[in-house]
């Protein structure tokens, strides 16, 4: 297995998904499982931390995507993190990086999103 | 069998005529689509003698179309259930043309699947994944991305990272996400707007078969 996922709830409303490795078709099913779950729970904000994430393939970005999509329409939030340059450029080319904000840690994430309420 | 070169290029280039002639934004979205295309076939490692069918397919791919009576084509608002019926004929009509030309029966194949899906659900066999050959993949992307994009008469076009986005939802369900993959990746080479726009249009093609 070339990715790895994890989760953690910060606080009652917030999930971290921590998605890293070769994000790919393998890691879809389990990707779109966490996410989903995530949003049927109710989550204000969602994080999807890509810190260690070396790909991305398109599979993944829909999964994004669509997440992004489905929080907005019940008024919570996606977010990510990366800082991987390759991955960013993809972010923009789908325009993912439109109506969510791309932090440098997860830590910035969570802050931004408390500093905002 | 194989025809002269020549009589290829001749072929093909009145076949474009006649898609031009019936429907002028076909010929357009058509060399648009072999640009993108031919980019991605050469990401996915194709030979030489692909790409050069992949192109064909790519230039080709609507000429069923040339049945579908124009007013269908340029109707401004959705379609009813027996005009859709029609245009759905487009894949299976536009091989039974390119069928008859000796030298283009793989092109005849990469028309009539490039509205197979993914998942099985296309049409007009619902072949499903390694089924469809991979230049009918390569096309049925492209073609979606180009179609998004332009204006059409019934709807504004799609800003180009709106549509990308698009085919990543789509990627694993309509389209072989590989080939959605490689495309993000010609966008991110490329950029846009336009960028495959610069390249010859595809009519050049002849002189190379």
């Amino acid at each position: 297995m070339s990715y790895m996922l994890g989760q953690r709830t910060p606080s009652a409303d917030t999930r971290v998904i921590e998605a890293g490795g070769e994000v790919d078709m393998g890691a879809a099913p389990e990707l779109r499982d966490a996410v989903g779950r995530a949003i049927e729970e109710g989550v204000s904000l969602l994080v999807i931390d890509l810190s260690d994430a070396r790909f991305i393939d398109s599979t993944a970005i829909g999964i994004l995507v669509s997440a992004r999509a489905r929080l907005m329409e019940q008024g919570g939030r996606l977010e990510l993190v990366c800082t991987e340059p390759n991955l960013m450029r993809i972010f923009q080319v789908v325009g993912i990086d439109r109506n969510l904000s791309i932090h440098p840690s997860c830590d910035a994430a969570l802050q931004a999103f408390a500093g905002a309420r | 069998m194989r025809r002269e070169p020549g009589a290829v290029r001749d072929q093909v280039g009145e076949l474009v005529g006649l898609i031009g002639a019936h429907d002028g934004y076909t010929v357009g979205h058509s060399e648009a689509v072999v640009a993108w295309s031919y980019a991605v076939g050469e990401r996915v490692g194709l030979s030489r003698p692909e790409l050069l069918e992949l192109e064909l397919g790519a230039l080709l791919h609507d000429l069923g179309k040339v049945r579908v009576p124009g007013a269908i084509l340029r109707k401004p608002a959705p379609l009813d259930p027996g005009e859709l019926r029609l245009v759905r004929m487009h894949p299976v009509w536009g091989a039974e043309i390119l069928e008859d030309i000796p030298g283009l029966e793989g092109v005849a194949k990469i028309v009539r699947c490039h509205h197979e899906r993914w998942d099985g659900s296309g049409y007009p066999d619902g072949l499903e994944r390694g089924e469809i050959p991979v230049a009918s993949r390569i096309v049925a992307v492209c073609d979606a991305y180009e179609a998004m994009t332009s204006d059409r008469p019934y709807r504004a076009a799609l800003p180009p990272a709106a549509a990308a986005s698009e085919l990543c939802l789509a990627a694993g369900t309509q389209f072989d996400p590989a080939v959605v993959q490689y495309f993000i990746e010609v966008l991110k080479e490329w950029g846009w707007p336009g960028g495959a726009r610069v390249v010859p249009a595809a009519v050049a093609i002849g002189g190379r078969i």
